[in-house]
């Protein structure tokens, strides 16, 4: 056990006591190794996974970039549990070598859990869940964890550890479309100039102030996206993004869609995937 | 004035940035020609990629002190896989940079080998020229080259940990084997970055 773990560990010891035999703790425990620790939390109405890492090591988001890959939890144990999926925060871009990027968080990091859970009026909740995930540094570990969680039938909203859970959802990326604050954004593909493909978004409008944006995409499965590079203007933000088509034996349909997060504003705000025309560039891509 | 520290920090920095310089070349796109290559096995003895012209060739990059790469081989996926298909070639290629804390000798990787069953070529591409050709970015990282010499898979051996996974890469040589093109050709691969 790391001595910055042992040291949380004894204050997680010596200060919610009271809590805890009032019966209304929401943290299952540590399953822990050299590099990080993961656990569940959550009440009768929310769930998450929490993770703490060491100095130096990432998990990832849902697109890990050109490295690693996302947490996966298997609540199929516990019936009282359906339809359970992660919810990612925004990520940060991890710089590898050789101009590979990865994509994710360090540190510590929530991730809300979007699921059904079955009402037990009266009755504690006993869930377990399987967690597989990638913990990396330069280099990567995989590890597998039995999770373990009790609700207990008092549990309420005002345990610490829902409303830390509830400002984990709070902090998610907003949708952009129903955020009035946030920049419109439009998207468009056309050939660059060297005949390669070209992702544009431009962003505009809004009352948030761009200060460091950065913009990261779900992974496609058309396309390699390359770093997006940004470009402030007058009129707004700018992004390019090269696309690499990844199959060239498969016409690309008429129109695709492009799923996207942006930070580096006031919030986080991510786009629905909506899609963009291609028929104008299909010739151009053929004749690679 | 630059002390000799600073323009020692200087250097240091520009060796960098000129290293940095070498990216990983994007992704290879299926039904690209496959780019030729000569490496050699860990005998020294060189294999090129046109030895193998009209077959199906599966190429894994491999690194055995990358724990998802060695997980494979404890699990026996990629020897199971090869063994299931003896029509294709299978040939495994370690572009671990020699200065990497990665790197393994020849008869280190050797004993490795033995040990995890592994008894088809692996291949040392030290300089990380073939990898960067072909964008190979993980360890594992999966390439199915065609009879015709194009790349008909790119991406995972499979679909990651859980109980139902999927072996893209089985899936892809029975598809080549059945004169059907792979379903899916083009997945995300997942593990280690190649330590270039």
């Amino acid at each position: 056990m790391s001595s910055r773990f042992r040291l949380r560990a004894g204050l997680a010891l010596a200060l919610p006591l009271a809590a805890a035999t009032s019966a209304l703790g929401v943290a299952g425990p540590w399953v822990e190794n050299a590099e990080a620790r993961a656990r569940l939390i959550g009440d009768a109405t929310a769930l998450g996974l929490e993770f703490e890492l060491q100095p130096g090591w990432h998990v990832y988001w849902r697109n890990s970039g050109d490295a690693g890959y996302a947490p996966r939890l298997d609540f199929s144990a516990t019936p009282a549990i359906q339809d359970a999926r992660l919810l990612f925060p925004a990520p940060r871009r991890f710089d590898l070598a050789a101009g590979m990027v990865s994509f994710g968080y360090e540190r510590a990091v929530i991730y809300p859990i979007a699921a059904t859970i079955a009402p037990a009026p009266g009755t504690a909740l006993d869930l377990s869940a399987r967690l597989d995930y990638l913990v990396c540094r330069d280099e990567c570990i995989p590890h597998r964890a039995d999770l373990t969680l009790t609700i207990p039938a008092k549990a309420a909203r005002a345990d610490p550890e829902s409303a830390r859970l509830a400002a984990a959802r709070a902090a998610l990326p907003l949708s952009a479309g129903a955020t009035p604050e946030a920049p419109r954004v439009s998207l468009r593909v056309s050939p660059a100039a060297d005949g390669a493909l070209e992702l544009e978004l431009s962003a505009s409008g809004g009352t948030w102030r761009a200060a460091a944006p950065e913009l990261f995409f779900d992974s496609h499965p058309l396309f390699a996206l390359g770093r997006p590079q940004f470009q402030a203007s007058k009129s707004g933000l700018r992004f390019l993004v090269r696309l690499q088509p990844l199959d060239l034996t498969r016409p690309l349909p008429a129109t695709t869609d492009f799923a996207w997060t942006m930070t580096g504003l006031e919030r986080a705000v991510a786009g629905a995937p909506a899609p963009v025309a291609l028929a104008g560039v299909t010739s151009v891509v053929l004749r690679r | 004035m630059p002390s000799p520290a600073r323009s020692l920090r200087f250097l240091v920095l520009l060796v960098a940035m000129l290293a940095s310089s070498r990216v990983v070349r994007a992704d290879l796109a299926v039904g690209a020609v496959a780019p030729a290559f000569e490496l050699k096995d860990l005998d020294g003895k060189p294999v090129t990629l046109a030895d193998f012209r009209g077959k199906t060739v599966v190429l894994e990059w491999i690194n055995p002190n990358c724990p998802v790469s060695r997980g494979y081989a404890d699990r026996k996926v990629m020897v199971r896989t090869a063994a299931a298909h003896p029509e294709a070639v299978w040939l495994a290629i370690n572009s671990t940079a020699r200065k990497h804390g990665d790197y393994l000798a020849a008869a280190e990787h050797k004993a490795y080998d033995v040990k995890q069953g592994i008894a088809y070529p692996v291949l040392y591409d030290t300089s990380g020229e073939v990898g960067r050709a072909y964008g190979a970015k993980t360890t594992p990282h999966m390439f199915v080259i065609d009879e015709s010499g194009k790349l008909a898979y790119n991406g995972a051996i499979d679909s990651g940990p859980g109980e139902k996974s999927t072996n893209y890469v089985d899936a892809a040589l029975t598809a080549l084997a059945n004169g059907k093109r792979p379903d899916p050709a083009v997945t995300q691969p997942m593990g280690c970055s190649v330590k270039y």
